[in-house]
This record gives structure tokens, sequence and C-alpha cells, in this order.
């Protein structure tokens, strides 16, 4: 699989540490394992101009070397915040946020850093004051509800969507 | 096609002799060979801090400590060049997969895809200095000091004089220092090179400033020093075992008799934590109180290996339960009651889909011990018998089949993995 990155400046982007990161890994390892999944031979990844981001794309990337060799499909990743464009010419289209596009068609979508796993930060937070035994606690639940498959209140979602091109008749 | 058995059917009571091992040897190799893929040896991960069911591809850690000692051990008693191929083709993985920097491929086992894995690349490199010591062959030495040196580099906090768990955070992780202390004593007495040594005592050091010194833990050392002066209050057994030949070996080099004094401190701790049922909680702490679960199975034989280390007779309740635990496979399971980490109530039958799974880097642990168990004299080897099985199991509190074949993973309809290919296939990952 051949994995290309274009960056885009994006001062919204927040540093890439502690859950931060976490969200980032769990992202990348579901678009790495979808596109992976899907048999795509290139992988073209928009990503915000993060030098964190690029690094885990690039390890990553040195597995995905070594696999789909034989793969078809081109996949772009758009891991940013703006306006989704240049999809055309791509048979998938990983995205973090839902788009109307009506050529593309859902095939999944997961929620990362999940209102509840927020909740039991909080708690995690709050116990590792008084008990180390009650913030491993939190902390298993936190990271178990950290990403979920599905739509669910979270602070990223990845969605996955299918080109679909009309066939054009040239019948009589 | 291969025929599926039920879980239930394949236990056999057993004693730890060299029969028991050697048949359980002969097993698990044929299990670790069904986890190769092209760059090492691949697999999913469970842990207590994290699991990683997405990325199966190689992983250049920990597993290369019990996968090379291992084997180098098993053609030190044996001279069967199949288990010295075995070290080579381990080796190879290691060298291959070095970065330019000194750091190995996705060294971060249940944080993978990641490099700078800690104590993983340490322990990789230990393997590798160990299995020299076995071999001869010193072709792989450059791999193993160019990762240590790069270790060194960026973990090295030269104002508090130690090594830091990250690079610029001061915290410590003391057995996480003591692999390094052994994987840079070794590598000082395979160069004749005294440099390494200062390094190796002051990570050793912080290991013993960390051990408790008296009370119902005594001896046990904490798992983490935020503030690089006082113990978090969090005691695993398990990682408490890992401190135990890097003791041993310091207090061999360093000709300093504390610490071994510490390591069979160490040995109390693990003694006086030992459940009834023959099994260790995953965490005990100051208070009192403790996280039970999940019990590791695999693990466990890190465990066994420090009471072999110091040469005390193994619990022998704990070795044959590793033993009757393996699977049809000839890998070993994980854990019990994974589940139990966030319910303490959850049921540990059926298991968690993590407690059955094998895992690549928890069986190089029983390959080490068990490698060190066989006697010397075990040239004879049946051929393997591994096969498919299937079990039902709790994945997210659902129940689904659980099956293992000779090239893939299987957990219901929901997830896939081919041992092969680097990326598990399937759409519902999480709850």
């Amino acid at each position: 699989m051949n994995v290309e990155v274009s960056t885009i400046p994006s001062p919204t982007q927040r540093a890439v540490t502690g859950p931060e990161e976490l969200s980032w890994r769990y992202i990348l390892d579901i678009i790495f394992a979808q596109a992976f999944g899907l048999q795509c031979q290139r992988l073209h990844f928009v990503v915000a101009d993060s030098e964190a981001l690029q690094t885990m794309i690039t390890v990553r990337q040195t597995v995905g070397q070594r696999s789909n060799s034989d793969g078809q499909g081109q996949a772009l990743a758009w891991c940013v915040p703006d306006v989704i464009e240049g999809i055309e010419s791509y048979d998938y289209v990983f995205c973090l946020k839902k788009t109307t596009a009506p050529s593309l068609r859902i095939l999944s979508q997961y929620s990362i850093w999940t209102r509840k796993a927020r909740l039991w930060g909080l708690f995690l937070r709050i116990s590792a004051i008084w008990s180390t035994l009650m913030r491993d606690v939190y902390m298993n639940r936190a990271n178990a509800e950290f990403a979920a498959s599905g739509h669910r209140p979270a602070r990223y979602h990845v969605y996955v969507y299918r080109m679909e091109r009309l066939e054009v008749s040239h019948g009589s | 096609m291969c025929m599926c058995i039920a879980w239930r059917d394949w236990r056999y009571p057993t004693v730890a002799n060299a029969d028991s091992l050697t048949r359980a040897l002969v097993q698990l190799d044929a299990w670790l060979e069904t986890m190769r893929q092209p760059g090492g040896y691949g697999g999913p991960v469970a842990h207590w801090w994290h699991d990683q069911f997405l990325y199966t591809g190689p992983g250049l850690d920990w597993r290369y400590e019990g996968i090379l000692i291992g084997y180098s051990e098993l053609w030190k008693k044996t001279g069967n060049r199949q288990w010295l191929q075995r070290v080579q083709q381990a080796t190879e993985d290691l060298k291959l997969g070095q970065t330019a920097a000194g750091s190995f491929a996705m060294s971060g086992f249940e944080r993978n895809p990641e490099t700078l894995g800690t104590p993983h690349e340490a322990a990789a490199s230990l393997g590798l200095l160990q299995s020299m010591q076995v071999t001869g062959d010193r072709t792989a030495l450059p791999t193993a000091r160019r990762n240590l040196a790069h270790l060194v580099q960026k973990l090295w906090d030269p104002v508090a004089r130690g090594f830091n768990d990250r690079p610029g955070t001061p915290g410590r992780v003391p057995n996480k220092l003591a692999t390094l202390s052994q994987a840079l004593c070794v590598l000082a007495q395979l160069t004749n090179d005294n440099q390494w040594l200062d390094w190796a005592k002051a990570a050793i050091d912080d290991v013993v400033r960390f051990q408790i010194p008296q009370g119902p833990f005594q001896g046990a050392i904490h798992q983490y020093a935020p503030d690089n002066q006082h113990g978090d209050g969090r005691l695993f057994p398990f990682y408490n075992a890992r401190c135990v030949e890097p003791l041993v070996v310091a207090s061999h080099v360093f000709n300093d008799p504390r610490y071994l004094a510490a390591a069979h401190e160490v040995l109390k701790f693990l003694r006086y934590t030992m459940t009834s049922d023959g099994q260790w909680p995953q965490i005990c702490y100051l208070s009192g109180q403790s996280a039970a679960y999940p019990r590791w199975i695999a693990g466990s034989a890190e465990i066994l290996y420090a009471f072999h280390t110091l040469g005390e007779p193994l619990p022998t309740g704990p070795l044959d339960q590793l033993l009757t635990s393996q699977l049809p496979s000839g890998g070993f399971p994980t854990a019990i009651g994974f589940a139990r980490k966030t319910r303490r109530r959850a049921p540990l039958d059926p298991p968690d889909y993590r407690d059955v799974t094998p895992v690549t880097g928890w069986n190089d642990k029983v390959l080490r011990l068990l490698s060190a168990l066989l006697p010397p004299s075990a040239d004879v080897w049946p051929e393997p018998a591994i096969t498919t099985y299937s079990r039902e199991v709790l994945m997210h509190r659902k129940p689904i089949i659980f099956t293992e074949t000779f090239d893939h993973f299987y957990y219901g309809d929901h997830l896939s993995m081919r041992k092969a290919e680097p990326w598990a296939k399937g759409g519902l990952m999480w709850g």
C-alpha cells in the first residue's frame, strides 16, 4: 500500500499528547486497517501540519509498504476540519466529519474519545487524589469506553465511505 | 479443512517432567511459527495497560527476549540445528527492523505501532546479547550496541543521573530499568567495554531505591516513581519478577551482595502474594487492597522464572496450571478475568476474548521458562500435533465463538485476523 501525505496548516489542531494522542492512534489504526481490508493500493492522507501526526503515519506506513501489493483501490483520508474536496478520483474516503456528498455511501463509522470515556477520565482525576486503586479502576473504564463502533457522543468520529459511480450507458 | 475440537477435550493432567516439557515446547514452537509474517512475529496484544487488536503486524519488542533466549537455550541443550535457525531468524528480524537512529520498528508491544518502546527495545537487545553468548555468533553485536546506545542517548537524565521512562519525563519505572541494566551488563561483558557499566549501575541502583524495606510488602518494588522520589504504591508481582534476574546479574558484575539480597527479597513478596489457587493478583496496593484480575497465565512463566533464576524450587501448582492451560494450537492463553478490569463481578466463565487469545509477547516468556527447565539430555522431539479449536467467549459482554486456526483468529462474525497480515479485518471492534 502506497501512502502519501499532504499537509494543511491547521491552527485548531491541538497538541498531540495525552488523550489527544490516544485519539489519533485509534483514528490512524482504523484508517490503516480499513484501507488494508478494502484492498487499497494507494492511501492519500490530508492531515494538519503536525510533526507528531506525520510521525504516527510514517510508523504505520512502514508496515503498509509490505502489504496490499496486489490492491486496486484508491483511498483518501481527509483528517482536517476543512470542507472535503477533490474526492472524485478515489474509491474510498475516510473523514472525520459526516459528508452529504451524494456519490458517497457510508460503510462504517466509529467514535473516538467518547463522552463516557471523558466522564470516567473526570472520575480518574478526582479519585487520583485519594485512592490509587480507584484511579486504576477509572483508568480502565476510560480506556474501555475510549473508542466505540457506531455513532456515540465523542470528540472524534471516523466515517468510512465508498464512492458510488454511475454506470454510463452507451447502448442504443 | 481442520477439524475443530471442543475446548474441554484437549486438557490433560500433567506434571513438569522432561516429557511434558518437551511436548509443551514442541507445541509452543509450532504455534510461534504460525505467528510469523514478513518482518517478524506478529499477532494481537492483550495487556493490563492497553489492548491492540487492530494492528497485528510484527512487534520488535520484548517478545524477542524470550524467543531469542529460549531458542538459544534449546540449541545449547540439544544441539538441534532447528533451534539455531530460529535464533538466526529472530536475529535477522531485529537487524532488518532497526531504524537508522538505532531504534527497533514497532517496539511498543501494546502501544504498537510505535518505536522507542520501553522496556521493549532493551529486552530485545538483551535477547540478542544473551543468545550471542550461547551461540558464539557475534554478527548482531553492532545491532544491540547501537540500540542500547540510542536508548542511553534518549533516556539518560544527566542531572539526576538516571534513566527517564520517556525522553524529557523525569519518572522512573524500576522494572524497565532492571531490564536495561541487565542488557548493559551483558553488553559490557561481550565487548569488554566498561563504559556501559556506569549506566547499568545507575539503573539497577534506582531499582533498589524503590524497594520497600519493611512491612507486609517487604521486598516489593514500586511500579513507578513519577517524581523520581516516591514510589506510587502499586506493586505488580509480574513486574517485580522481571527485576530478579537483572539484580542477580548486577550482584555478579558489580560483586555486590546487596543486589542478590534484593532479589531474594522480591521472591519473598512473590511467595507472600501467591493466592491459594497458585495464581498472582495483577496489583497489590500499599493500602492493602488489590486488583485481583486479570491473573496472567502465560505471563506467570515470568514469575516462575524468577524462582528458577535464584535456584529456588518452583511452586508446583502454578507450573502445572501453566502446562495444562496450553491450547490445542500450541499457544498459551493470556489470562483469567480480563473482564474484571472494569467490572469486579464480571463472570469468569465464559472467559473474556482477551483471556483466551494467545499473545506472542506473553508466550515468549513460557518459551524462556520451559527451555530453562528442560534437562540437557532431552534431544528427542515428538512431532507437533497442533489443531484448530473453538470456544465460547464474551466480547463486550456478548457471547461469541472464538476460533483459532493455523492461519487465523476469528472473533464471531465481528473481527478476524489473518496471522500473516498486519491489520485485522472487521467493523465491530468495540462495543
